[in-house]
């Protein structure tokens, strides 16, 4: 049904502007050595509102520095990104992040930790309210009471997302989410998020090491070169949900996507890998 | 050659066998007026070494509890100190008083422009006190009592002996009381007057307070009964020296103690500290005093101190 | 758009860990009797021990009480209002002291902790000071604040402060900089926002150690502060014991101080688990 179109550039047909423009953003690091790296050169992408964007690259590529920015916790050596047409300045309740490792406050509660970015809108009652109703979005209800350390990693994982998703930020950074958890949790994961945006549609981006997963996921996909990172490949992942792994077309789109990365995968192992830097 | 070798190694063998046998006797002291200095000074102390082939050693301490402490773990044999360490020693550990070596001693201070006049004055003030095992606390405790005061009605604060003065002098205290050196050294620099003297309050041994006490082990006066006899007539001596000739006593005590001349001076002139050759501790005033510790909640009533009279009659009965 | 019922649902309790709430309940209802045994026991031994060594050397009183002497002593003076009285004291002195040091050292801390320049130019002085013992302090006190409550409360300020500067410096360093991060995400949007809603309550934890610790210290020092020309507490009861030769007062001094010590430290320990 669908077909992956290999452009280089999202074409711009939509109405409503970019959620966020990334143009021609660069990176560069200073090592110990005095050396510089450079992270990203001359990146530019326009995100649409609601897009559910996955950017998976090879180690070194840039996609984590790229989040980072976007999360206002680094700023561009050069170019400029913006969010709803404002530069960023910082990081905001309105780019919320959900991390690998879960971060969730093992000092609060479950229910405290989901209500943590709702205490400075709401009263105590309500946010707790809007916090139970994301809590039992994601299924963990019963425990809301507990602490994060009586829980495995799925479900500190799904606290996240709720403590997240329940602060209703415009657009959801996603440092590879699951990356910790075990291939069946993980599968799990991808269906509650994937169920929770179905009805909350906020912009995503969602970085990942997994092509499976970045099919799974996106509607759009993007793939970064090798160091330094640019945009190798920019496309729309139609295929209707729920996506069947081993569909046909799943795994045709999955084929371009690992024929693409296999190029930089290549570049990657013949640099000198040591140099300590991830990206 | 040989046997000249033989005969060498057997004498330095036999010679060292008798440096051993010669028994070292430990003597607590404090820095203080006592009269075991003079003893040390004049020579006495000497005469008996020679005749009884002992070593005396004193080990000097700042009061009366470490003192104690030592001679309850055997680290010292024979002790001099202030009555109230010398009566808790003689009560609760294997050891007996000997004799009563320093009469008064004590008096209560403050500051000379103070108007504290009387000791029922010192209601509701501070008094810096050596603490409640030195023979200044009944002392205090009966002067207030005379005054129709308790212990409640005035603020003690116990500290060393030494501090006393200091305390008193800077406004820490209103009133310190303590014992000689220290008294003396206030009182004759000025920085303080007496409000009463000893004497006046608790006269036990004739007109007097008692003020230092002398005492040994029961196993070491059970195993040296004549060098105890030795040592105690050496104290009559000394007193009697002190007696006769004060300023050979005064510069003994400067070189040995340490203790300033003025300070000693004062202190036998304005009878601080008075001396007698009649040491004895005789029971009338051993029970008088018991009393008091026992009142004053420092001995428990079933605590008997042991006293031997014999060694400090047969002195004074020999000088 | 993909309605709800196309996900399959699967159970909650995925990868649940705890096996039930049962038996982590139970863990923490340890009885009283359970954890109070083993010292009971050790007590009886040691009483057993000792009262063997009376029997067989026959010492003096002022050398070795009796356990049953020692006993007695303890019932007469806690009835006489002695022993609580001289309790109070000692274990207000050191709470004053220690809630000082509490007050100016976590501060001091956190400040060392972030900001490079005061650790190159306080830390040092930290150091150079710390391995002074609080008793080093004494004849300094009696000088500077005289024979009053001060003096004393001095000497158990510098044995409680410096584990409580140190163990902040350490609990703010080593806050995850992840949980900072999550934390400017949710909506902390300024430095003393971030502060105070995650940076302490996840240094909590070491700031509270740093704290049970040095209430040990200061309890430990009680002891030398109050040779500071004391009329009252534990301290002062001890001295006062051993001047008299009353060893049983001594000892009794002794179990009480080490009594409350353990007692004190297993409240903070309580404390403990339910904050962190």
């Amino acid at each position: 049904m669908a077909i992956v179109e290999q452009v280089s550039q999202y074409p711009e047909t939509s109405i409503s502007e970019p959620a966020i423009t990334i143009n021609r953003v660069s990176k560069q690091f200073h090592d110990d050595e005095g050396g510089v790296i450079e992270a990203l050169r001359s990146t530019s992408i326009d995100i649409k509102e609601g897009e559910f964007v996955v950017v998976v690259g090879p180690s070194g590529c840039g996609k984590s520095t790229l989040l980072n920015m976007l999360g206002g916790f680094d700023s561009p050596s050069s170019g400029q990104i913006r969010v709803d047409g404002e530069p960023i300045n910082g990081p905001h309740i309105q780019r919320g992040m959900v991390f690998q490792d879960y971060a969730l406050f093992p000092w609060l509660t479950v229910i405290d930790n989901v209500m943590f970015g709702l205490r400075k809108t709401h009263s105590k009652a309500a946010a707790r309210e809007v916090a139970m109703k994301w809590l039992e979005l994601v299924g963990l209800g019963e425990f809301a009471q507990k602490h994060p350390l009586h829980l495995s990693g799925g479900m500190k994982q799904r606290v996240a997302i709720a403590r997240t998703f329940a602060t209703d930020p415009k657009v959801i950074l996603m440092d590879e989410p699951f990356g910790a958890l075990d291939a069946l949790t993980r599968r799990f994961l991808q269906q509650q998020l994937l169920k929770i945006w179905s009805e909350h549609r906020k912009t995503v981006v969602f970085i990942t090491h997994s092509v499976q997963e970045a099919v799974y996921l996106a509607n759009r996909v993007i793939i970064m070169t090798a160091r330094p990172g640019q945009v190798k490949l920019d496309a729309p992942i139609n295929l209707p949900h729920p996506r069947k792994v081993t569909s046909a077309e799943f795994r045709e789109t999955e084929t371009t996507i690992f024929e693409a990365l296999d190029e930089e995968m290549a570049k990657t192992f013949s640099l000198d890998s040591a140099d300590g830097f991830s990206d | 050659m040989n046997s000249f070798k033989l005969a060498l190694a057997s004498l330095l063998a036999v010679g060292a066998g008798v440096a051993q046998a010669q028994e070292v006797i430990n003597i607590g002291v404090q820095p203080a007026t006592q009269p075991i200095y003079i003893a040390k000074a004049a020579g006495f102390l000497d005469e008996i070494e020679a005749e009884y082939n002992v070593d005396f050693e004193f080990q000097s301490f700042s009061y009366g509890a470490p003192e104690n402490q030592a001679l309850a773990a055997g680290a010292i044999q024979m002790a001099s100190a202030g009555m109230g360490p010398a009566i808790v020693a003689s009560a609760r550990l294997p050891a007996k008083l000997l004799a009563i070596t320093i009469l008064d001693q004590t008096a209560i201070m403050v500051r000379p422009d103070s108007d504290i006049a009387t000791v029922a004055d010192l209601k509701d003030k501070t008094i810096a006190y050596p603490g409640r095992g030195s023979q200044q606390y009944p002392l205090l405790i009966k002067a207030l009592a005379d005054a129709g005061l308790t212990e409640d009605d005035v603020r003690l604060f116990k500290t060393k002996g030494s501090e006393v003065g200091n305390l008193l002098s800077t406004g820490s205290v209103d009133a310190g009381v303590t014992w000689d050196p220290h008294v003396s050294s206030a009182l004759a620099s000025g920085a303080a007057k007496a409000l009463v003297t000893s004497g006046s309050i608790l006269p036990i041994k004739g007109d007097h307070y008692v003020g230092n006490g002398f005492y040994a082990r029961t196993d070491f006066i059970e195993e040296y009964p004549e060098v105890t006899q030795a040592v105690v007539d050496a104290l009559v001596r000394s007193a009697q020296l002190i007696l006769d000739d004060p300023e050979t006593a005064i510069d003994m005590w400067a070189a040995e103690v340490g203790v300033p001349r003025d300070v000693i001076e004062f202190s036998i002139k304005e009878g601080i500290s008075v001396y007698t050759t009649d040491i004895t501790p005789d029971q009338e005033t051993i029970d008088a005093y018991t009393k008091f510790l026992k009142d004053a909640g420092i001995l428990e009533a079933e605590d008997t101190p042991k006293i031997d009279t014999s060694f400090a009659e047969k002195a004074s009965n020999a000088g | 758009m993909p309605d709800k019922s196309d996900i399959p649902s699967l159970p909650d309790r995925i990868g649940f860990l705890s096996t039930s709430t049962v038996g982590h309940a139970g863990r923490a209802s340890k009885t009283i009797a359970q954890k109070g045994g083993p010292y009971v026991l050790a007590l009886i031994m040691v009483a057993v021990v000792w009262q063997v060594a009376i029997v067989a050397l026959n010492p003096p009183s002022a050398i070795l009480p009796s356990p049953s002497k020692v006993a007695r002593t303890f019932i007469e003076e806690l009835l006489s209002g002695e022993l609580p009285i001289n309790a109070w004291v000692s274990l207000s002195r050191v709470t004053i002291a220690w809630i000082i040091s509490a007050v100016v050292g976590i501060p001091l801390g956190v400040l060392i902790a972030r900001s490079r320049v005061a650790e190159k130019l306080i830390d040092p002085v930290i150091e150079l000071f710390r391995p002074i013992s609080p008793l080093a302090w004494i004849p300094l006190a009696i000088l500077w604040f005289g024979i009053g409550e001060s003096g004393k409360i001095f000497i158990i300020f510098i044995a409680t402060f410096f584990p409580i500067v140190l163990n902040t410096v350490d609990g703010i360093k080593r806050v995850d900089p992840v949980l900072l991060r999550a934390g400017q995400t949710l909506g902390c949007s300024n430095g003393p926002e971030l502060f105070f809603r995650v940076m302490l309550p996840a240094a909590l934890p070491s700031i509270l150690v740093g704290m049970r610790i040095s209430f040990g210290t200061g309890w430990a020092a009680i002891i030398a502060a109050e040779l500071v020309a004391a009329n009252s507490g534990l301290g002062y009861l001890i001295a006062d014991g051993m001047e008299i030769l009353r060893s049983d007062l001594v000892m009794v001094g002794m179990i009480a101080i080490g009594i409350i010590g353990v007692l004190v430290d297993s409240i903070f320990k309580q404390l403990a688990s339910r904050i962190a």
